[in-house]
């Protein structure tokens, strides 16, 4: 849509598992795009949807959460109730018309940095032809 | 109305104050409670307050209809530390019975040793137009006779729960009566037993199954209209910034919403406290920044915190300073969260509540 449009996307990455998978993609010399801002967080649990809403307030262009596969958080169910948490804000955002395409939970384990890559070049092109997000602009949100 | 296979009965000692006086005086009589949170009468004026002594059954009146907090609100201060162990009688509207019940389930109330006992509650008036309202309790009585809900909380006008769900020990009726006597129904084991104590005639169902039945098809219709209307005036940050504009982010709404009760609220915690440098940095992003700060932040931000466990009582909007309708952006917002999870806020004290729990096979959509 627009060739200088880079989106600035907000990561909160679970330390055990997406955290290690940009490791490992770092390591592995394979490349993902510098619009993540990525945020190392204990587990995708401890991601308030505060830290959500007030991202996409400030103008990110899109939220990605990463965390472990179901059955594989290190907390044991963390990533279970911030898939309940997601759900919650995605469906506030979608009635309230604020944009919630711009939320992604994601499950990348320590040993997927190949998918890891993959999933924030996907999220970045998606974003891209989404355009800004227009809440950046608003001064009085 | 659901029964634990135990009998309603009819009480007539008069009219529908005098029998319920009849019925709370009879229980602290026989023993059954050692005080009552319930709505008194001073100067024309109604106060919430828990008594021990008899003599404020004279002024008792659990139907006035005046709605300032919620009675599971102040429940919560009484057993907040520990249980009672002395045995006392709490009075709720449906709505704050479902906020009880919910509060149970947080873990804010200790409920053994409370009776419950639910209240039918065509509305409360509000509040404003209270003050100017000569007998209102009179007038109040003959609204609910001619179906007139004029003068009714905007909120109530809508409410689809008139009578109160299944969690209460006693339900305390009027509806169908015709301003003649109250009904008792049992909702529990011990509620049962304690109706069997008290002398009336059977209760029959069929003519209160119809006034409500009536009730709640009237304002289905209405909740409808208004919760279509709700969603499209707030779609888009424009028309939620419209919605909010005259906020003051006083955060009364919060603090009256009995579903709200963190001890450590995070819209009062030192996140908040921001430095020269952050209005700057707002400069450089967006220009500048309205203020006060965080409005839409504050509400959203609540939503995923309460919305699913919102009862709808609209305590937030009457405490609104600036006549906020927040109401109905709560509770519309409130239906589409709890769809999700197929919850139903109040209807059963072991339903855990969504943000409590999980399961391993749902929302796959979501990863």
């Amino acid at each position: 849509m627009n060739e200088k449009f880079e989106p600035k996307i907000l990561g909160f990455f679970c330390n055990w598992c997406t955290s290690a998978a940009a490791d490992l993609a770092g390591t592995s010399r394979i490349q993902y795009p510098a619009n993540i801002r990525p945020i190392r967080v204990w587990c995708s649990g401890t991601v308030d949807p505060a830290y959500i809403i007030k991202g996409l307030l400030e103008g990110a262009d899109a939220v990605v959460i990463g965390g472990c596969h179901p059955g594989d958080c290190h907390y044991i169910n963390g990533n279970y109730k911030t898939r309940r948490r997601v759900k919650i804000i995605k469906t506030i955002f979608k009635t309230l018309g604020l944009g919630d395409e711009r939320i992604f939970l994601k499950w990348i384990s320590a040993s997927e940095g190949v998918k890891f890559a993959k999933t924030m070049n996907d999220i970045t092109e998606e974003i891209r032809k989404l355009g800004p997000n227009e809440l950046g602009k608003k001064w009085n949100v | 109305m659901e029964c634990v296979g135990g009998k309603m009965k009819i009480i007539k000692k008069g009219d529908i104050i005098q029998s319920a006086r009849y019925f709370v005086n009879g229980l602290f009589e026989k023993g059954f409670i050692d005080g009552l949170v319930g709505t008194v009468l001073y100067n024309n004026n109604s106060y919430i307050t828990f008594f021990t002594d008899k003599k404020f059954v004279d002024t008792f009146n659990p139907f006035f209809p005046s709605f300032q907090v919620s009675t599971a609100q102040e429940i919560k201060r009484i057993t907040k530390t520990k249980k009672s162990e002395r045995k006392f009688g709490v009075i709720l509207r449906p709505c704050e019975l479902n906020a009880f019940v919910e509060l149970v389930k947080f873990k804010q109330i200790e409920k053994e040793n409370i009776l419950v006992i639910g209240i039918d509650c065509f509305g409360a008036y509000d509040n404003k137009r209270l003050k100017d309202i000569k007998e209102p309790f009179s007038k109040f009585i003959e609204d609910i006779k001619n179906d007139n809900e004029e003068d009714l909380r905007r909120t109530c006008s809508t409410c689809l729960n008139p009578v109160p769900n299944i969690n209460a020990d006693i339900v305390l009726g009027y509806l169908g009566l015709d301003g003649d006597g109250v009904i008792l129904i049992p909702q529990s084991e011990a509620g049962n037993e304690i109706i069997k104590s008290f002398e009336g005639e059977d209760g029959k169902e069929e003519k209160r199954e119809e006034v409500i039945k009536k009730i709640i098809e009237r304002r289905r219709k209405k909740w409808e209209e208004v919760k279509e209307r709700t969603i499209k005036e707030v779609h888009g940050i424009d028309n939620l910034l419209n919605f909010f504009k005259d906020c003051i982010t006083c955060h009364n709404c919060k603090d009256l919403c009995p579903i709200c009760f963190c001890k450590e609220c995070f819209w009062e915690s030192p996140v908040f406290e921001y430095k020269p440098e952050n209005f700057f940095l707002w400069g450089e992003k967006k220009g500048g920044t309205k203020m006060p700060l965080d409005t839409i932040f504050f509400h959203v931000g609540r939503l995923t915190h309460m919305s699913h466990s919102c009862v709808g009582c609209g305590l937030c909007e009457d405490a609104c300073p600036r006549d906020i309708e927040l109401q109905r952006l709560f509770y519309a917002v409130g239906e589409k969260t709890r769809e999700i999870f197929s919850y139903q806020p109040g209807r059963d004290y072991n339903e855990p509540p969504p943000l409590t729990t999980f399961k391993e096979e749902e929302l796959r959509e979501l990863g």
